[in-house]
């Protein structure tokens, strides 16, 4: 019996042995140089074609990617006696925004019916403002295109080829009709305004619009600047500085609360990012092929022969293309790199932000905003330069340089091709210290200080309000566009 | 049926096959760590023929392991390495963290660190002797050894090579070495007596973890080799030494971590050395 037993151990223990040493030699490098990768890329590829059918698509469409991440910066509801305005990121922001955008995106989408269209002058245009309408003003100029597939979900062609390049919309109120209404778009390219009779398939609840500025407690202080007066010279006396009629000024010192910032990484220095080999293969960076140092300041740096990628341990990372080199190709396979347009560089750029961070750092992307103009103003053919700004409770963040203020992400990309990228990966809190922003008359009045020479007026194109950071923390700042530059009066 | 005698059959089956995979894994691994004598033969043949002069004894037949090394600067523990060089009696006369620089002393040396170059000497060097004629420069060598170890520099980390003596002034070169492979590109200086070292200085760094990439294996050195025959500097010359190595860059020596790649160390006769990436076969210098 104790034979017997002896004999079946040594029996099992012979297979085990056998399949051991078969599996050492299959797998251990020397038949199959990939081990089990080669097995099982090779039936993953096998069932891709099935996979597919059962899933569908990926998820991670542009144009769902670019409805989040291309909004308007305020929208202001406008009634007879009042008006109030809501900045990105408040509730009552996503409530006016989704009314306005559901009724020009089935505007553009061809849903409604377009009745009439007719030319009209920048005085009509300014005195829908002070009527029953709503301005989604997107502070900046977008391609058309984009902006359509921002609102729609789609590239909008051919329905509208008198609109190149807009900055925003205005949906009047028609009191006559519920059910029609009318939307009023500025083309920036030659400055023509076009109104647009539209005709919904139901009535319009503008009830919705007066519950909203009902519902809030103080009104706006703001009055634009047509209603100013500040939007033309003066006859009779000199006139420094003009401000482009649909600006909002508030004549009253705002109260804004400070906030602080810090890295997403782990300053302590041994894996300075989390997410750094995710990082690493978003930039297609080849870890069996690069030089790759930290220098005395805890920056990692990897050095590939036709990039750098340098991550700081303040968050900061930057990726940079050698001279002459042509960069990492981010196309989507569907464009036409030999004519490569705003539409489709904004698309690439979009998808490439949202691989690399949707899903190691959900929390930044979901308060990204493209930031800057989005049109083909390029002085080189199909060369863009992307900005994304990361918006804390609505307020876009800069980040001081030495030279001037940097975006959250700037990317360039030439062709189809991510020539330079760099982005602070960094997190904010409000503090509980506020400080009083400066009025925004006395900026200007800085900007005259400092700007003006006497000869023509300035010209204010925008007026926000960011945070920049700096070695003290965050502070709100009044970023003004003047005679096409950007500057910063704290 | 006899279930016994049938058990007993299926052990002999079993373990013969057992000796037989195990014969064969040994084999294959054998095959996979070395490269074939034929292969070297013809490698060697082929740049005879091109112009480059090499004895088949020169090309290392072991393959290598696609590895990085990731090494820190020895000195990123200021006041540790300084009570190991400097024992427990040091001072503290600079500390500016900030900056990176330090410097330490004691009744007999200093030790100073900026950035990560560092130098070590003693402030009144003893009375130099010069040395016994007989003194064999492999002795001098363990000597000098061992007086690196009482600074705390572990013996298998380095490798020590003679320069030249000077009334009775050793000095030398080391190199780190990782598991018995050199990393080239960074080395310290070192003065020294028989007695004590008197002055080093340069740039330290220690191997710290690896990085294997098992999936993708070292091209063989007769694959680089036979690219030489492509480069003009290697025309009509002789290649007298191959090592296998790791190389870091001198410009990232300025680091607090960097990372080492694997390369083929190639001397010619003309004193020249060049480091092949074991990688790619691309010639970095």
């Amino acid at each position: 019996m104790r034979k017997e037993v002896g004999k079946n151990i040594l029996l099992v223990c012979s297979v085990l042995i056998a399949f051991f040493l078969v599996y050492r030699i299959w797998f251990g490098g020397y038949f199959l140089p990939e081990g089990h990768d080669y097995i099982t890329s090779g039936v993953k590829k096998l069932f891709a074609p099935l996979q597919h059918v059962f899933e569908g698509d990926d998820e991670s469409d542009f144009s769902h990617n670019l409805s989040v991440l291309l909004r308007p910066e305020k929208v202001i509801v406008n009634r007879v006696t009042e008006r109030r305005v809501f900045n990105y990121g408040t509730q009552a922001y996503e409530q006016s925004e989704g009314f306005a955008s559901f009724l020009f995106g089935d505007f553009i989408s061809g849903n409604f019916r377009v009745l009439n269209r007719e030319t009209i002058d920048l005085e009509t245009y300014t005195l829908v403002l002070r009527g029953k309408s709503i301005y989604a003003d997107y502070g900046k100029n977008c391609d058309f295109h984009l902006l359509s597939s921002s609102v729609c979900g789609y590239e909008q062609n051919d329905t509208f080829p008198e609109l190149d390049v807009i900055n925003g919309y205005i949906i009047g109120q028609n009191e006559a009709n519920a059910e029609l209404f009318y939307v009023y778009v500025m083309n920036q390219t030659d400055g023509h305004i076009y109104r647009y009779l539209v005709e919904a398939e139901d009535a319009i609840e503008w009830a919705q619009m007066d519950t909203l500025v009902q519902s809030k407690q103080a009104q706006s202080t703001s009055s634009y600047s047509f209603e100013l007066n500040f939007h033309k010279q003066q006859e009779n006396q000199e006139t420094k500085l003009i401000f482009a009629p649909t600006v909002l000024i508030d004549l009253i010192p705002q109260e804004v609360m400070t906030a602080e910032g810090y890295a997403l990484a782990d300053a302590e220095g041994e894996q300075l990012y989390p997410y750094e080999d995710h990082i690493l293969n978003q930039f297609s960076i080849n870890t069996h092929s690069i030089w790759k140092y930290t220098d005395l300041n805890n920056t990692r740096v990897f050095v590939e022969n036709n990039a750098t990628l340098t991550m700081r341990s303040d968050g900061y990372i930057e990726y940079q293309t050698v001279q002459g080199g042509r960069g990492l190709p981010i196309y989507n396979k569907d464009n036409n790199k030999n004519d490569y347009t705003v539409y489709q560089a904004v698309a690439d750029a979009v998808d490439f932000v949202y691989g690399l961070m949707e899903e190691t750092m959900p929390e930044l992307y979901d308060d990204l905003q493209i930031g800057g103009d989005l049109v083909d103003s390029s002085d080189r053919q199909g060369r863009f330069t992307i900005y994304f700004d990361y918006c804390l409770h609505g307020v876009p963040v800069l980040h001081s340089t030495e030279s001037s203020q940097a975006h959250t992400i700037e990317m360039v990309i030439e062709n189809g091709y991510l020539l330079s990228y760099k982005q602070y990966v960094r997190q904010y809190e409000l503090s509980d210290i506020s400080v009083s922003l400066r009025p925004l008359i006395n900026a200007a009045d800085t900007l005259v200080d400092s700007l003006y020479t006497g000869d023509s007026p300035l010209d204010i194109q925008k007026i926000s309000m960011n945070y920049v950071e700096t070695e003290q923390g965050l502070l709100p700042c009044w970023n003004v566009l003047v005679n096409g530059e950007n500057r910063i009066i704290q | 049926m006899n279930w016994s005698r049938a058990k007993t059959i299926l052990i002999i089956l079993f373990l013969a096959l057992d000796v037989f995979l195990l014969c064969t894994l040994m084999q294959t691994r054998s095959v996979s760590m070395k490269i074939p004598e034929d292969i070297i033969q013809k490698t060697t043949h082929i740049l005879q023929t091109n112009n480059i002069e090499i004895k088949p004894s020169t090309i290392p037949v072991v393959r290598g392991i696609n590895r990085n090394i990731i090494m820190k600067n020895y000195f990123e523990e200021p006041e540790l390495k300084a009570s190991l060089m400097l024992t427990q009696t040091m001072e503290s006369v600079l500390f500016d963290a900030e900056h990176h620089e330090y410097k330490f002393q004691n009744e007999k040396a200093v030790l100073h660190i900026k950035g990560t170059e560092f130098s070590y000497y003693l402030k009144t060097p003893s009375h130099t002797t010069t040395a016994p004629e007989n003194t064999h420069s492999k002795n001098v060598v363990e000597v000098i050894q061992n007086l690196l170890y009482d600074l705390g520099f572990e013996k298998k980390s380095f490798e020590l090579k003679l320069v030249s003596v000077d009334d009775g002034l050793y000095t030398c070169e080391a190199v780190p070495l990782y598991q018995s492979q050199k990393v080239y590109g960074m080395h310290m200086h070192i003065t020294a007596t028989l007695d004590e070292i008197v002055n080093l200085s340069g740039t330290w760094f220690e191997a710290k973890a690896t990085e294997e990439f098992t999936d993708e294996k070292l091209l063989d050195v007769t694959t680089v080799l036979l690219d030489l025959m492509y480069t003009p500097e290697f025309a009509g010359i002789q290649i007298e030494k191959i090592e296998l190595g790791y190389l870091a860059i001198e410009e990232y020596l300025s680091s607090r971590e960097i990372s080492a790649i694997p390369v083929y160390c190639i001397k010619h006769s003309e004193n020249q050395v060049y480091y092949a990436d074991a990688r790619t076969g691309e010639l970095l210098s």
